[in-house]
């Protein structure tokens, strides 16, 4: 055969293929996307990891029943809501909420997706009942009666009572819905669930099964996972046809990638190397605050700091301002009080909260009667980025009005927490864009915070309202209850915000991607597309 | 070697790795709660609770440590907290990456710095043997996170020549071969300088020139078996220390081996690997200096005769 003729033949067959298989010949024309990371996912299953290294993978492996669209706020600011495998929910009394599926959808297995998927997902064994096999389940889903299938493509969340934000925690972490048959295909019957749930998680924690837009290929520890466009998945076909993510745990090496065109994008670069970014015409920077924020925590509980006084000195003599410039660039803000824009119809931009004020704050520590004792501040070392630097720099605030601060170091938040602590960094994230997300499941009545830690002796009117928060649903009624909880939170004192840190990412120009304010890495194709620079 | 010493050097090795065994165990445990590391900073105390009792941290210490040295004498190395897989099994995973990127390193070092070291002798006081010994010095004294990075600056992010981290393609095992041989070639280099040198003055070299034997047979014949004592035992220790001076170059470089995981244990304070890993770790040393030990009455004739009463060896 001439090589001529060789050539005709194959065009002559890739013309075939291309007319009869057009997906597959296409597949072929998408680039696929590397992803350096400072640390890989400790593993696949949504119920065990929701740490930052975890949900920036498999956000893109499993899909909630509704979702929230990071891009698209409402217009008051708030979080916006839409359909993901639920196409619409209402409730139907106080107490249920009915969602209908969406129909078509497929799991990664092949299997179709149902009602079925949503029982094995919130299950009270595995989620949310007193003996959970997952035990984080029960702070996002301890208030559910139970989850009934109606038929197929309809099921219904009963409540035990009226519950303002089961909608904001069915689109947040632990809601990751898996596929029914890949997880109860190790169910036995006369065997405990946490034996077999055991099993099942330990199979699939690195073998997942969702239905989200990529599909689970391959894991090397401490190298990568390996994800393949998943093009059955309901919203349509990938701009990548692949996406690894890279264990690149230094800093330089991940830009340096980067820049040598190893990596598209390059996940947790820090403020310091913002600026040698920009001398690079082909890498784009895009960073965004988090919906979590730095504080300090006041022990209220201790001899010396149960003076309201001297907590309130110590807030108003911290320039956050100088704090975020130095630190952070100058990037992210100051919450104006506990809350986020994302609250929506909570939210009360107006709120003047941990300010500045170090006149005010000499004359507060005058009245507390303080006389220079030694206060511990106790924190462990790069915990939290900058959480060193900012200690020293707040020690300073507060030497210049004259309290006397030691810096401890530990080494755990066991030690951090044990007897004798007084203040202490921590960092407190938004779960959902609410406050029964947020502040009552750290700061309210039932919390560690307030119980086992007994770091925290709340206003007794605060904790009657954050009963009350949790089931009223009248969002007047909650706004008004909400302003007056954070007023007594505020005067309470227990804590103070630093400013909410702010994550970089680094990507090459012809990368269309924008991150949100949570860790979740988005690459369906409504957030990812390649173009030219 | 005979067997009364091979009994003693046994019994020596078992101790020292039952010692590692555990003064690790000790030290991890003091060191903090690995629950803790696991569910992070906003974890509740029955969160905590529950995994403790999952992974038997609920149990006293004494009894942790004595079903641990039980396990090991069965072989099991315990189960990883974050991969809730066999420690062995991760270690069985990670292994030929390191021994990839280590062994073609400290091939590359030995060779380069042996011979470094014999032109360095050959060349003595002269400016060769400077600027071989301010190689050799600088060789090993560099950090090896600077010089990565250094390297990765230059030929990664300036030439572009050669990729930056990872460990798909053979040429992802140029840059941390460069910046672990570099290391390994300083060591060796000034090692085999000095035996070089402390035997290049013996009398038999004198004699084997005064018979006309020539240069290269003098040097490679002669001069290098009887230098090749301290050499071989400074490899011995070296090739034990493989894994743990990899630590560093497997960081920088993102290479996926016995190094990193590692780190990434230490840093999730994940006991079962830890303590693998060392355990790994101690039994290479104790069969390297078996291996220097039974080299050295090959190379050495002297190392082979049995002691008798009334006669010194």
């Amino acid at each position: 055969m001439s090589r001529q003729r060789s050539h005709t033949l194959h065009a002559g067959l890739a013309v075939l293929l291309a007319t009869t298989f057009p997906a597959m010949a296409q597949n072929d024309d998408r680039p696929s996307l590397t992803v350096a990371v400072n640390e890989l996912a400790r593993s696949l299953d949504p119920g065990e990891n929701t740490g930052n290294v975890d949900v920036r993978i498999y956000y893109s492996i499993f899909d909630t029943l509704i979702r929230r669209d990071f891009a698209h706020p409402t217009a008051d600011g708030g979080a916006k809501l839409v359909p993901g495998l639920a196409e619409s929910w209402s409730w139907t009394t106080p107490t249920t909420l009915e969602l209908k599926l969406r129909q078509g959808v497929t799991c990664h297995d092949g299997s179709p997706f149902n009602a079925n998927d949503v029982l094995a997902t919130f299950a009270a064994e595995r989620l949310w009942g007193p003996n959970a096999f997952y035990p984080d389940g029960q702070a996002y889903f301890g208030g559910l009666k139970s989850v009934e299938k109606v038929n197929d493509s309809t099921v219904r969340f009963i409540t035990s009572e009226p519950d303002a934000s089961l909608e904001h925690r069915l689109s947040s972490y632990q809601s990751f819905v898996i596929c029914d048959e890949a997880w109860t295909k190790f169910k036995k019957d006369g065997v405990d669930h946490k034996v077999w749930m055991d099993e099942a998680a330990k199979a699939l924690r690195w073998n997942p099964v969702g239905t989200g837009p990529y599909k689970f290929v391959d894991y090397q520890k401490n190298d990568r996972v390996k994800l393949e466009a998943f093009d059955r998945y309901y919203e349509g076909r990938q701009a990548a046809k692949a996406i690894t993510f890279k264990s690149v745990p230094e800093v330089a090496a991940r830009i340096a990638g980067l820049v040598a065109g190893d990596y598209d994008l390059a996940v947790e670069i820090p403020p310091d190397q913002w600026e040698s970014l920009k001398a690079y015409p082909d890498i784009a920077l895009k960073v965004v605050p988090l919906e979590n924020s730095h504080i300090v925590v006041f022990n209220t509980n201790d001899p010396l700091l149960s003076n309201k006084k001297l907590r309130h000195a110590l807030n108003l003599a911290i320039d956050r301002k100088a704090l975020i410039d130095a630190l952070w660039k100058g990037q992210t803000f100051t919450p104006n009080g506990y809350q986020l824009p994302s609250f929506g119809p909570l939210y009360d931009k107006n709120r003047n909260a941990y300010g500045y004020d170090p006149e005010k704050a000499r004359q507060l520590l005058k009245e507390s009667g303080y006389n220079g004792q030694e206060i511990s501040y106790r924190l462990i070392p790069n915990y939290y980025l900058y959480n060193v630097e900012a200690a020293q720099i707040i020690q300073e605030m507060w030497r210049a009005i004259g309290v006397n601060i030691r810096i401890d170091f530990v080494d755990s938040f066991k030690e951090v927490r044990k007897a004798g602590v007084q203040i202490f960094p921590w960092s407190n994230t938004y779960r959902i864009p609410d406050p029964t997300g947020s502040l009552l499941v750290l700061w309210g009545p039932d919390t560690d915070t307030q119980k086992s830690h007994n770091l925290y002796k709340a206003n007794p009117e605060f904790n009657v309202l954050a009963k009350t928060l949790y089931s009223e649903t009248d969002p007047a009624k909650r706004k008004a209850t909400y302003t007056r909880m954070l007023d007594l939170f505020e005067d309470d004192m227990a804590m103070t915000m630093l400013y909410n840190p702010v994550t970089g990412y680094a990507m090459k120009k012809t990368v269309q991607w924008q991150p949100y304010a949570q860790y979740y890495m988005d690459f369906r194709p409504s957030n990812l597309s390649f173009g030219s620079k | 070697m005979n067997k009364g010493m091979l009994t003693t050097k046994l019994v020596r090795g078992l101790l020292t790795i039952w010692l590692i065994v555990s003064f690790t165990f000790i030290a991890l445990n003091l060191s903090g709660d690995p629950i803790e590391a696991l569910v992070g900073d906003q974890a509740s105390p029955a969160v905590i609770a529950h995994y403790r009792e999952k992974f038997g941290l609920d149990r006293p210490l004494w009894e942790q440590y004595l079903s641990y040295l039980g396990n090991i004498v069965q072989g099991d190395f315990g189960l990883s907290l974050s991969d809730q897989k066999p420690a062995v099994d991760l270690i069985a995973a990670a292994l030929p990456y390191t021994l990839r990127l280590g062994l073609t390193a400290f091939i590359f070092g030995l060779i380069l710095g042996i011979v470094l070291g014999i032109v360095a002798a050959l060349n003595r006081n002269s400016w060769i043997d400077r600027f071989v010994m301010s190689f050799a010095v600088l060789g090993f004294s560099l950090p090896n996170f600077f010089l990565g990075i250094l390297l990765i600056l230059l030929f990664a992010l300036r030439w572009r020549v050669l990729p930056s981290a990872g460990a798909d393609t053979a040429w992802h095992l140029v840059l941390p071969v460069i910046t672990l041989g570099t290391h390994f070639a300083g060591i060796f280099a000034r090692f085999t300088r000095s035996a070089m040198l402390e035997v290049l003055n013996k009398q038999y070299m004198v004699a084997s020139r005064a018979k006309g034997a020539p240069r290269l047979r003098r040097i490679l014949w002669h001069a290098l078996p009887n230098a090749a004592i301290p050499i071989v035992t400074v490899v011995g220790l070296k090739l034990g220390d493989l894994v743990a001076g990899s630590i560093i170059v497997e960081t920088v470089f993102a290479w996926p081996g016995i190094g990193r995981l590692l780190v990434g244990a230490v840093t999730s304070r994940d006991f079962a690997v830890v303590q693998a890993i060392l355990i790994m770790v101690a039994v290479t040393m104790v069969l390297a200096n078996f291996a220097v030990d039974f080299i050295y009455t090959l190379i050495d004739p002297r190392m082979r005769a049995v002691p008798q009463e009334g006669r010194r060896p």
